[in-house]
């Protein structure tokens, strides 16, 4: 079972496209972003629209200094502007079995530092 | 299973201290799985075997002592591949025996379990008994969480290495092993 720290709904005028949570937040100085979109590219679109703030938001609420995600072949791309930062961590090669045939999962990281620089958002730990 | 120096058997109530004791070492306590700390005795037994399917100790044949242990745990056999954790009592480090112990694991789960893949966490100041492994192809390092846990204050980089079965299946070590313990049974 997972449990999650912080989470949002992601909604547009047409009503709610997505949620996204962090998990795994701990002394680590790191956390999980999981996002997850309704199956529409005007969903996905609408997701990519506001993934700097929502990214933003994730490193302000935790204070945290990187932010990991997982992705496997088939998922949509719904980091939008931010995609060319995440690093490619580690790569499982066919590692879920999904609609009958095998897909590679991979685990990338966002740097705090390289988010804050690239984007100009001063993130504000809450307290 | 045997082999000269070690027996690799199912653990049983009665190997909880010794468990215990070795996760309680200051050495291994900052591991991946008590990211909270380490649970009291009492409720240790519920941990240890939280999302568990098997575990099995490495015993001295001539000392009786348990010398580690490992776990195969988040077994998807959907997916078909588990993860495995491996423990080293403090006074057996870096004498092979649980690297000994992993290849009795790989046999046994290999040939018990309908695994593609199994793979380990390993933080920074372990890996290296997994690098021969990795040198030889037996086991790949299919990537690196850079400072992925704060261990002793200092940020550290976790491994993630995989054995597949087809590898292990192929594997030049896997018949030394087993011939090696041909000759003891």
């Amino acid at each position: 079972m997972k449990s999650f720290a912080a989470g949002v709904v992601i909604a547009g005028p047409e009503g709610d496209v997505g949620i996204a949570a962090l998990s795994d937040v701990g002394g680590s100085g790191s956390a999980m972003l999981d996002i997850w979109s309704i199956p529409d590219e005007h969903a996905h679109r609408r997701i990519e629209e506001v993934i700097v703030e929502l990214i933003a938001s994730a490193f302000g609420v935790s204070g945290i200094r990187s932010l990991y995600h997982e992705r496997f072949e088939g998922d949509p791309w719904l980091l939008g502007a931010t995609e060319p930062l995440w690093r490619t961590q580690v790569v499982f090669p066919e590692f879920a079995s999904i609609d009958g045939g095998y897909e590679t999962r991979t685990q990338r990281v966002l740097w705090r530092s390289e988010f804050e620089a690239t984007f100009h958002q001063d993130v504000e730990v809450l307290p | 299973m045997q082999t000269s120096r070690s027996v690799f058997r199912a653990v049983t109530p009665r190997d909880y201290d010794a468990l215990y004791a070795m996760e309680n070492d200051p050495d291994s306590m900052s591991t991946w799985r008590y990211k909270s700390g380490m649970p009291p005795p009492e409720e240790y037994e519920a941990a240890l075997w939280r999302q568990t399917e098997a575990i099995w100790v490495v015993e001295g044949r001539d000392s009786g002592r348990l010398n580690g242990y490992l776990q195969l745990h988040d077994v998807d056999l959907r997916a078909q591949h588990g993860w495995f954790s491996l423990y080293a009592a403090p006074e057996s480090r870096g004498s092979g025996f649980v690297m000994e112990g992993l290849m009795a694991f790989c046999e046994i789960v290999f040939d018990q379990w309908p695994l593609r893949w199994i793979y380990a966490h390993s933080l920074e100041q372990n890996v290296h008994a997994f690098e021969s492994g990795v040198r030889r192809g037996d086991a790949v390092r299919l990537g690196v969480l850079e400072k992925r846990m704060i261990i002793d204050g200092r940020p550290s980089d976790v491994h993630v290495i995989g054995i597949s079965r087809e590898s292990w299946m192929n594997s030049r070590l896997r018949t030394r092993f087993n011939s090696l313990r041909a000759r003891i049974d």
